[in-house]
């Protein structure tokens, strides 16, 4: 049994120029002890996504799905009280702006306790002492005087810090991070990755960690899913994906990414890039929504509905023509 | 520095020499020591670092933005202070990190594009007309001359933002994280536009970055900053493949690298 399964998650969000169809379609499962990473650019709706299984939507957005099940349970129908004891205790979140997270008014110190004495016992010197242990687990030195400072006191890495202390804390089965090393500085983010793949490890967590770095999946992830306009649009092992993928989307975007390697003295290399925007996400997409932007588009494209299926060593790829297409690409 | 022996070097473009400067404060703040780099006349130079490594505040210095504290700049050999605010421009042109602050939201990307001709004089008509061909020429077809920025996606105000750097046929291009606040596919597309501007103008291009994908990608060198000292100066080639410095070694070490994970050691992969 897998610990996070959603089938057929839609989200719409309601704006002034009409119903948004921001996610659509999803299927995606996350086990115990994995990555998962999510990767797409802006607006594809993996931030939607992941706030939808917390039940953190904004008041706009409604989602639906067939199956959101944590841990087998179906957790769509929880009342508001059953659904904060799942957020710390079962799911814990990162967001990408520590800031957000943390209150700015209360010391980090009863922020952390706070956790503890919601979702573990009613100790406060046990909370204290999980709080200080917690701290100095994410590599925080001089934990106990870290207690008594405000956010702002702190470096933003430090901050990201304690946000994966506060989610660690309630000992959550599943973590869902947002974006968590965007904002930080890369050295700063390497020991943050290395830090959360070590925890995660220790503790047998599943992590579903959502970016727009494709660096950063060929780093952590076991698995990927790519999010394209409001889809997944192929999903598998990170190391199938990333080394040959079967999406004409996912294929674009790798080739879009500069290698860190400069190439020779004299050597001009071309970025690949992909002509077009990204569609308009309010009516109904008929065919593939990538078809407009596609290098390899078809007649067929445009009009059929596109079954996500599994293509060579990838699980699943949403294209018509995902198995022939490889020899294009390889040709 | 390590430089190839024997060729003659070419002239430089923009050069600081020991620049430092100071922010004041009741703690005056030092955000550069002793900085010197030299741009080449035609090459790219990547300035690379992390948050509060000096970059940005060494670009405002370079362009003549902000004053320094000690040290000189030299564009073509001529002190900056000696230049006036219109010589300077028709040297050097920014290109700034956030295309939806560095347009003007009230004008037309004609308008915004013939600015700096509207400011050294020339007839509106025959700027506006320059500036419409300009905005196709990267990418931005007539039809987009009489939108507003409001009316444009972060990469097409990017390309905006290029065009009204170049239309005074500048020397000298200073980006400052020109494609930082873009999705990487966008981003591509705006790198391959500098590159090929670059190449059909004989640009001398001063790129601010902390992306390494970006500076190999573009430079030619790069100098490497760190609390606002300069710590390594090179080709790219050699200091990105084999650096000296411990902390160019940590910087690039630390970057998540796609075409290079996928066949690198990943430590946590290792047996617990």
């Amino acid at each position: 049994m897998a610990l996070l399964e959603i089938s057929d998650l839609n989200i719409e969000v309601v704006t002034g120029s009409g119903v948004l169809h921001a996610v659509r379609g999803i299927d995606l499962a996350v086990n115990a002890g994995e990555t998962l990473c999510i990767v797409g650019e802006s607006g594809c709706g993996k931030s939607l996504m992941a706030l939808s299984i917390t039940g953190l939507l904004p008041p706009v957005a409604r989602c639906s799905a067939t199956r959101l099940a944590f841990e087998g349970h179906d957790i769509q129908h929880l009342s508001r009280r059953e659904l904060e004891d799942l957020r710390g205790k079962g799911i814990g979140f990162i967001f990408q702006d520590p800031m957000t997270g943390l209150n700015p008014t209360m010391t980090i110190g009863r922020q952390l306790m706070e956790v503890h004495l919601r979702h573990v016992g009613r100790d406060r010197e046990a909370a204290k002492t999980a709080a200080v242990s917690f701290l100095t687990r994410v590599g925080i030195a001089n934990a106990a005087t870290r207690l008594r400072q405000y956010p702002h006191e702190l470096s933003g890495g430090l901050r990201q810090r304690v946000m994966i202390a506060m989610a660690l804390m309630a000992h959550p089965r599943l973590i869902i991070a947002d974006e968590p090393t965007t904002a930080l500085d890369v050295t700063i983010q390497a020991q943050v990755l290395s830090l959360l793949k070590s925890l995660q490890r220790e503790h047998g967590i599943g992590l579903v960690f959502i970016t727009h770095d494709l660096g950063v999946v060929a780093a952590i992830a076991d698995r990927v899913a790519v999010m394209y306009a409001g889809e997944v649009v192929e999903t598998g092992d990170a190391r199938d994906v990333l080394a040959d993928p079967r999406h004409p989307y996912t294929r674009a975007l790798i080739s879009c990414v500069p290698s860190t390697t400069p190439s020779p003295a004299g050597v001009s290399v071309e970025l690949g890039t992909i002509p077009g925007r990204v569609p308009l996400l309010h009516g109904r997409i008929e065919g593939c929504a990538f078809a407009p932007r596609c290098a390899l588009v078809r007649d067929r494209c445009s009009t059929e509905t596109v079954p996500a299926r599994p293509a060579g060593a990838v699980e699943i790829c949403r294209c018509l023509f995902a198995i022939e297409k490889r020899e294009f690409f390889h040709a | 520095m390590r430089e190839p022996q024997g060729a003659p070097l070419p002239r430089l473009a923009l050069e600081a020499r020991a620049v430092s400067h100071s922010y004041p404060g009741h703690q005056a703040f030092k955000a550069l020591t002793n900085v010197s780099i030299a741009l080449r006349e035609g090459e790219t130079l990547a300035v690379v670092g992390e948050s509060g490594s000096g970059k940005s505040t060494l670009s405002r210095i370079l362009l003549g933005l902000s004053p320094l504290s000690e040290g000189r700049v030299l564009c073509f050999g001529k002190d900056i202070g000696s230049l006036s605010r219109r010589e300077r421009a028709a040297r050097m042109q920014p290109v700034f990190q956030d295309p939806y602050s560095s347009l003007n939201p009230r004008h037309t990307l004609a308008e915004i594009v013939a600015a700096p001709l509207l400011a050294r004089g020339e007839a509106r008509a025959s700027a506006l007309n320059r500036a419409t061909g300009l905005l196709e020429e990267v990418g931005l077809g007539s039809a987009y001359a009489r939108r507003r920025p409001s009316a444009l996606s972060g990469g097409q105000r990017q390309r905006a933002a290029i065009a009204r750097a170049l239309i005074a046929n500048p020397e000298i291009l200073v980006c400052d994280e020109p494609t930082s606040a873009l999705d990487v596919s966008v981003q591509a597309q705006i790198l391959n536009l500098l590159q090929q501007q670059r190449r059909e103008r004989k640009l001398s291009v001063l790129l601010i970055t902390h992306n390494i994908g970006v500076v190999a990608h573009m430079a030619d060198r790069v100098a490497v900053m760190r609390h606002g000292e300069i710590v390594e100066t090179g080709s790219v080639r050699d200091v990105l493949l084999e650096p000296r410095e411990d902390y160019t070694r940590l910087l690039i070490s630390s970057v998540p690298d796609l075409h290079g994970g996928l066949h690198s050691e990943r430590p946590w992969d290792a047996a617990p």
